[in-house]
């Protein structure tokens, strides 16, 4: 029900609120509720009905030309911003879909670094050239993974670059997000109690069977299993997240005394905005004018901030021989990316 | 199913012969039409809505608060005595229409 509603503003973002589009509105949301009630009582989940009523909705141009308004498009041109494509339904699973790939790859880079580094420690029992091998082949592995899937990436991300998104996709990547939650937080908890179990082992390992190099190599084992977890979900709940926080259409900064407003915030909230710079926004009056230079500055520092971290992490682990706060480095790091250089990468 | 497009020209006509049977609001139109239509055309609320905008301006329907129902009072239609006539004109309209199209098209001559 809520999600109609979102889409319904979603269409109306870059309309004049006047009485007429205002009762437009309302009529539309009335024949929509309607609908998703008939879809329900036929027999269909909420998300089916959903699905089925957007999907029926029909040409939204027909309808702004009828209520003689300027189309979005037009309104958009107008206003001198990103003339690119809205982003289709269609492009936004593709999106998705290459998102859900980066998160594998990615994950699955950075866990066989990790849990290279355990069976090279498991390796180390033989003695021989083993060990050495193992390290090489499984960071070898690891990394190309890594820029594979960086690379890749890079295409999949800058086709969605500072575009704008349908009301349709908007409302289906509001319910992707949404039901995503529920996985992310499996995820983050799968992956933090692998953490646990991981620091656990070494200290029962001392009173048990599981001794030395066993428990240190199953150590970075769980560890790489919970870095892939949340790097894994992470990712994914990104994705979601950056076409549900796109802008509908590029609808300007709500004027103050329109009384439509409402929901107005949620819609001009570009997904290249950081915490910081809305931070701000909301400070002075004038913060959409400081916003750009303060971002551009934490894009910046952003760049080194991995592989600064990457570095410690290589150092503490090579030189000063201490792998558990080296990984502490980086997952600490890791935690603190988001609060540092806001949500949005 | 009959795609909006190539019915263009007589949604208005067809809402309007629905209204003849008694003031209705927008939903139970769009399910008038699929039904008596055994499901072949099913209007899309943009085109329905649109429709219903065209036809207050033109002063052949009349809308007016009516029924409560979640919460809000739906809006209801009622064919004026404009929108009666225009239905009259627009019927005798089709009749030519299907005869001239027919011609060129209709399978069986």
């Amino acid at each position: 029900m809520e999600t109609l509603k979102t889409y319904l503003d979603g269409l109306f973002a870059s309309v004049p609120m006047t009485a007429k589009t205002k009762k437009a509105k309302q009529d539309l949301l009335d024949l929509m509720t309607d609908h998703y009630h008939s879809e329900l009582a036929k027999g269909k989940t909420q998300a089916e009905a959903i699905g089925l009523v957007i999907g029926e909705f029909g040409d939204v141009d027909e309808l702004l030309d009828a209520l003689e308004v300027d189309s979005a498009s037009g309104k958009r041109r107008a206003t001198g911003q990103s003339a690119r494509p809205l982003v289709t339904p269609d492009e936004a699973e593709g999106f998705w879909a290459g998102t859900e790939r980066f998160a594998q790859l990615l994950g699955l880079g950075i866990a066989l670094i990790i849990g290279g580094l355990g069976l090279t420690v498991l390796a180390s029992n033989t003695g021989d050239a083993l060990p050495a091998l193992v390290f090489l082949a499984t960071t070898g592995a690891g990394i190309a993974l890594i820029i594979a899937a960086s690379l890749g990436y890079r295409t999949v991300s800058r086709a969605m670059r500072k575009r704008a998104v349908t009301a349709e996709t908007h409302a289906l990547a509001d319910e992707r997000a949404t039901a995503y939650n529920r996985p992310r937080t499996v995820g983050l908890i799968g992956g933090i109690g692998m953490f646990f179990i991981a620091l656990f082992l070494p200290i029962i390992s001392n009173y048990g069977t599981v001794t030395g190099n066993d428990a240190g190599a199953a150590f970075l084992m769980f560890v790489a299993a919970g870095v892939y977890f949340i790097v894994y979900t992470s990712i994914i709940a990104g994705g979601f997240g950056r076409l549900a926080r796109a802008t509908v259409t590029t609808a300007t900064e709500p004027d103050a005394g329109n009384d439509a407003t409402e929901d107005a915030d949620d819609w001009d909230e570009d997904w290249d905005d950081t915490t910081a710079a809305k931070q701000a926004r909301q400070a002075s009056p004038s913060g959409p004018r400081a916003r750009p230079a303060q971002s551009d500055r934490l894009a910046r520092i952003r760049q080194f901030y991995w592989p600064v971290l990457t570095t410690v992490f290589l150092f503490f682990g090579f030189v000063v021989e201490a792998w558990t706060p080296a990984i502490f480095i980086l997952i600490v790091g890791g935690l603190f990316e988001k609060p540092i250089f806001g949500k949005h990468k | 199913m009959i795609s909006s497009d190539g019915i263009r020209g007589y949604n208005d006509a067809i809402i309007l012969a629905v209204l003849q049977g008694g003031d209705s609001y927008g939903y139970k139109i769009a399910q008038r039409i699929a039904q008596r239509t055994d499901g072949a055309y099913e209007i899309h609320e943009t085109t329905l809505y649109s429709a219903f905008t065209r036809l207050v301006k033109a002063g052949y329907i009349a809308a007016y608060p009516g029924e409560i129902s979640y919460g809000r009072p739906r809006t209801y239609y009622h064919l004026t005595e404009a929108g009666a006539a225009y239905l009259t004109a627009k019927k005798a309209e089709w009749v030519q229409v299907q005869a001239v199209v027919s011609h060129f098209l209709a399978e069986e001559q």
